[in-house]
């Protein structure tokens, strides 16, 4: 066995191959640092070769980066392209040991893989999500949200960081609003987290009429394996539901296909359920202006009420006054027209007055001679006779 | 005994306006003229002081 292990050893040792292999029976060991699977080659869906494949212990770190930079676990299933080198353990046997993982060619076949989605979405469902100047819309997007937003309907791993950021800044949001919520958990990674999600999206719409959105957050815990906010069917109910949908998936690479169909896409639950708040208090500062308009109406409205009736007053007192002045005018020339009729004032002026029988007598056509008569002066009366 | 009708600027108002018609008309004869001058000069004095209480009420009304 050592022979053929130094054989193998003079023959590849040292060198290294470049293959894209699917990884299935994938086993990894973190205590010990270390990770076995087998690697597959498939033509036209069938497998054309396999090997055994191993992670050692001084490479295994390679597994952390990979997730790290494309958020995607090493799991069953998964294509990867390698660089390998053939390697003969007299324990293990012969086997390909990955030293590294190309991640630009799994980042590369995830966007194709969303971009098929995004088109079979597209292309299945012409009425509930299309193609836009570049820019993929959903009905969901186009749902005007409630005035205020209370009655939240939370999609999230049950005890998870996300649920639990969202949540806290929710319930001390520093305004002091009030929500109703109520929780629908799902799995939001391994293989049946698509399926989970997408029911309970389902599940909500038969209560539609009692939310005001749809909150789905992820977050905390690994930074891997986001494929379910890239499935068909996450996409096609975030897009359908008849609720408005806020995701806050904790996805800093890139943009999944949940959040481009989403009503309101945040990049943390946090930054969610701050969304939520802010979309409230948009509606608070409404009602508070509008508070502080109609006390500015009213106020303008009192003042020109006051002005109007000062103005009215002043006008009363100005025809008062008007009035007044005209009647005292109209009693002092009736005083003198009167002082002009008084026969006491033309006695003044030198005439007299004749009386007969002490009755006054303006003509003299009956006197006869000898008749008597008095003669009124201004100062005395004289008893005169016709002559 | 009849009781002495209260004082209305109004009707003192109408009946200075008949008694300056009179006059103007050459109807009252000297012998009434006096006493008309009389009950004339009596009733404007009346109303100038009814005028002038109005003045006042309307002076303190304006401070």
């Amino acid at each position: 066995m050592e022979a053929i292990g130094d054989a193998i050893y003079a023959d590849f040792g040292g060198k290294y191959y470049r293959i894209i292999a699917e990884l299935t029976d994938v086993k990894i060991y973190y205590q010990r640092s270390y990770a076995f699977m087998t690697l597959v080659e498939k033509k036209d869906g069938e497998i054309s070769a396999s090997a055994g494949g191993v992670i050692w212990r001084d490479h295994f770190d390679i597994i952390k980066s990979f997730e790290k930079a494309t958020g995607v676990s090493i799991n069953q299933n998964l294509e990867l392209a390698m660089e390998v080198e053939v390697q003969f353990h007299p324990r293990y046997g012969l086997r390909l040991s990955i030293v590294s993982i190309d991640e630009k060619y799994t980042l590369g076949k995830l966007e194709q893989d969303k971009q098929k989605t995004l088109d079979k979405l597209v292309k299945e469902n012409p009425k509930i999500i299309w193609l836009r100047d570049g820019e993929y819309r959903s009905n969901n997007q186009f749902i005007k949200l409630q005035m205020v937003m209370q009655k939240i309907a939370l999609i999230s791993a049950a005890g998870s960081d996300g649920r639990r950021d969202f949540l806290h800044e929710l319930e001390n949001n520093a305004y002091g609003l009030d929500y109703s919520l109520a929780e629908f958990p799902a799995q939001v990674q391994g293989e049946y987290a698509a399926k989970q999600i997408a029911e309970r999206l389902g599940q909500i719409q038969q209560w539609e009429s009692k939310f005001d959105l749809i909150a789905l957050v992820r977050g905390g815990g690994g930074s891997t394996d986001f494929s379910a906010f890239d499935s068909y069917e996450v996409g096609l109910g975030i897009a359908s539901s008849k609720i408005p949908v806020f995701t806050g998936i904790g996805h800093e690479r890139n943009v999944s296909i949940a959040d481009m169909v989403a009503h309101t896409a945040q990049k943390t639950p946090t930054k969610c359920a701050a969304a939520v708040t802010e979309h409230n208090l948009e509606f608070l500062a409404f009602v508070q202006n509008v508070g502080s308009e109609i006390g500015k109406h009213a106020h303008r409205m009192t003042e020109q009420f006051r002005q109007k009736t000062k103005t009215l007053e002043n006008d009363i007192l100005k025809s008062f006054h008007w009035k007044i002045t005209g009647e005292k005018q109209w009693m002092e020339n009736s005083l003198e027209r009167l002082s002009m009729a008084d026969p006491n004032n033309t006695l003044k002026r030198g005439f007299t007055l004749v009386y007969q029988n002490q009755k006054h007598i303006s003509k003299g056509e009956n006197l006869r001679t000898g008749d008597k008569i008095e003669v009124r002066f201004s100062d005395k009366i004289i008893e005169a006779r016709v002559e | 005994m009849a009781k002495k009708q209260e004082f209305t600027y109004e009707v003192a108002r109408k009946r200075l306006e008949q008694i300056l018609r009179e006059i103007d008309s050459g109807k009252i004869g000297i012998d009434d003229l006096e006493k008309t001058l009389e009950e004339a000069k009596e009733l404007i004095d009346q109303s100038l002081k009814k005028l002038e209480q109005a003045e006042k009420i309307i002076l303190k009304w304006e401070k």
